[in-house]
């Protein structure tokens, strides 16, 4: 079945077009889940919670955009509702300045795999993983992401740039990279 | 690389990444959660349903109500007693002093005081809602024209009025007739400030009164393990957690018989209550961070080793917080209440069920021993709690400001308020003051 047709029979309340979105997507969305969940249960409701959502406000999807990404932004404001309440994203209302955008780093991370990459970005604190997931990963503004955390645009900012100092810090650090190489050889 | 390469590259790793899910176990989850949602509607349809049924029951008798029309026109005595026997149906007329200002006592050209048609059937019965005395009213001046009804009854008072039923159709519309040289200007004037009209209102099956109502409340709050053994949580909840107070704000409407002491009684009610945890937290947080952890001189002093590995410290927090959640419910009870009036004030009591439309809550409880977590992300409190019943009593005062009344209920509710497998059955009853005003109709 086409996503189109999906869409279609989705948009008239049709239970087999519902589920064959459900299929169509649940693998790529769970994975959006858990990068922000961190937990497969978390996930599960938030992926539940997508879906459900998705089906209830389907007809307020106009055709225009990507439909893969109008369900992205719908998993990732669940995921973050589930995950709100257990982290909080501190106001740093500091300047950061984001000096580290043309710092080199070793070639070995260009072809890093995504459980490898998981593992760097979870040695963030929350508050700059899920910044620097919604900024890089999703490619929102800070404007968006300043909404969707009640946080003013300057934090999201400053902790952007705490975070992309924090992965350079660690990318550099010898000891990281022999490791990724070590289990590379392995 | 530059690093701005390392980000598009895990950008792109990211984005197409995917995690195993199970589609069936997810499909019928999401479907259990959709139909959970449904029955709010079919609650809400049945609250509907049962104030349309008290409504109906109210009106029902209003438009049974007889209708009476005046219709005055030339007419002399003579012509009202030739009427008077042709008439198919029982015809009287009556003339209540008590209720007018007589223009002219010693002449039976008076103007009519009150007119009143009644059926054979029911003429005894109205003459009592009517509140008339007609004893008193036949030892006065007896006029010499009386008319003598089918009924046997006998009126009293000067004849100035004919009272007639039009036809078989239309049974209860009543013109009066009045003699024309009677109605002078002056005379119709003082008819119409003087006469007051009875009422003719028909007894009521029912009677139905709305009470929209605000209450403040405490809860009572029992809350027990569904574990064998309790949690920590379990265990610092019960001794920490505080309920504050409640507040009610509800529109009644009642059904009762006249001069029953029973009657049915529904509405809407919102109900929000507040919890408060005082938590006392200590917990060790270990932070893992990078960086130097030895650097070695050689002897010689020429070589200088550094190595770097991960640093971790550990910071003991304690303190003490507070957090707060909420529930409110959205309730339509249904119920049979008794009364017993003491002129001064009312003891009821009351059982019936409760139909719940909804349970929201909100705020944080606690999680574990030294956390709090979002009420909703705990899931800790259902959705809604469906049916359950109740029983209550209540001593009820008026306030003597209208139909202002003030009353302290208490209500046993033996409905569990959170979800199921939570750890804990938490269940409230409710005392408190109320402040309604009565509506009659």
């Amino acid at each position: 079945m086409e996503l189109e047709e999906i869409i279609k029979g989705c948009k008239a309340g049709n239970e087999k077009c519902q589920f064959s979105l459900v299929q169509h997507f649940a693998t790529r969305l769970m994975a959006v889940c858990m990068r922000y969940t961190h937990d497969q249960e978390l996930a599960k409701d938030a992926l539940q919670e997508t879906f459900i959502n998705a089906f209830k406000y389907i007809q307020s999807y106009s055709g225009k955009g990507s439909f893969e990404g109008w369900l992205r932004r719908i998993a990732v404001n669940c995921s973050l509702k589930v995950i709100k309440t257990m982290y909080e994203v501190h106001t740093l209302e500091e300047a950061a300045i984001d000096t580290n955008a043309f710092a080199e780093v070793p070639d070995v991370y260009s072809s890093m795999a995504k459980d490898d990459i998981m593992e760097l970005l979870n040695r963030l604190p929350h508050s700059q993983y899920v910044i620097f997931n919604l900024s890089v990963i999703e490619g929102y503004h800070h404007t968006e992401i300043a909404t969707m955390l009640n946080i003013t645009e300057s934090t999201s900012r400053a902790t952007l740039c705490k975070a992309r100092n924090r992965l350079v810090e660690i990318l550099q650090s010898e000891n990281y990279s022999e490791r990724l190489v070590a289990k590379v050889g392995s | 690389m530059k690093y701005r390469l390392f980000e598009q590259s895990i950008k792109a790793t990211l984005n197409n990444a995917e995690e195993t899910v199970d589609i069936g176990q997810l499909w019928n989850s999401i479907q259990t959660e959709e139909k959970k949602k449904k029955p709010l509607f079919w609650w809400f349809f049945t609250g509907l349903l049962v104030l349309a049924t008290g409504a109906a029951a109210w009106v029902y008798p209003t438009l049974n109500k007889p209708q009476f029309q005046v219709n005055p026109t030339s007419l002399d005595k003579d012509y009202i007693q030739n009427k008077q026997e042709n008439q198919p149906t029982a015809a009287l007329v009556e003339n209540h002093n008590n209720h007018i200002n007589p223009i002219n006592n010693t002449t039976n050209n008076n103007p009519p005081a009150n007119t009143q048609n009644y059926t054979t059937a029911n003429f005894h019965a109205q003459k009592k809602s009517l509140g008339l005395n007609m004893e008193k009213a036949n030892s006065a001046s007896k006029p010499s024209d009386a008319i003598q009804d089918k009924t046997g009854a006998e009126s009293t008072g000067p004849v100035i009025a004919h009272v007639e039923q039009i036809n078989s159709t239309e049974e209860n519309i009543l013109p009066i007739e009045i003699p024309a040289r009677l109605l002078n200007s002056a005379h119709k004037e003082k008819i119409h400030r003087d006469v007051q009209c009875p009422t003719f209102r028909k007894n009521r099956s029912m009677k139905l009164s709305l009470i929209p109502e605000i209450g403040y409340f405490k809860p009572f709050k029992s809350l027990t393990s569904e574990t064998a053994v309790p949690s920590e949580t379990f265990e610092l909840r019960k001794a920490d957690e505080k309920s504050l107070e409640g507040l009610q704000a509800a529109l009644y409407a009642r059904l009762q018989r006249p001069g029953a002491n029973w009657g049915i009684s529904t509405g809407l009610q919102y109900t929000r209550l507040s919890e408060q945890m005082n938590l006392a937290y200590s917990y060790i947080r270990r932070d893992t961070t990078q960086g130097i952890i030895s650097v070695t001189v050689s002897q010689t002093g020429d070589t200088i080793t550094t190595i770097y590995g991960d640093i971790i410290s550990e910071t003991r927090v304690t303190g003490t917080t507070k957090a707060h959640y909420y529930l409110s419910t959205f309730d339509i009870p249904l119920s049979v209440f008794f009364e017993k009036d003491f002129n001064s004030f009312a003891i009821g009591g009351e059982a019936g069920v409760y139909f719940n439309l909804a349970l929201a809550s909100k705020g944080k409880i606690l999680n574990t021993a030294n956390d709090f977590i979002d009420v909703k992300s705990a899931a800790a409190f259902r959705s809604s709690i469906g049916v359950s019943g109740f029983a209550g009593i209540y001593v009820k005062k008026p306030l003597g400001i209208g139909n202002l009344m003030f009353s302290i209920r208490g209500r046993y509710n033996p409905s569990v308020f959170n979800t199921q497998g939570y750890g804990t059955i938490q269940k409230y009853q409710f005392v408190g003051a109320h402040l309604g005003y009565e509506i009659r109709f």
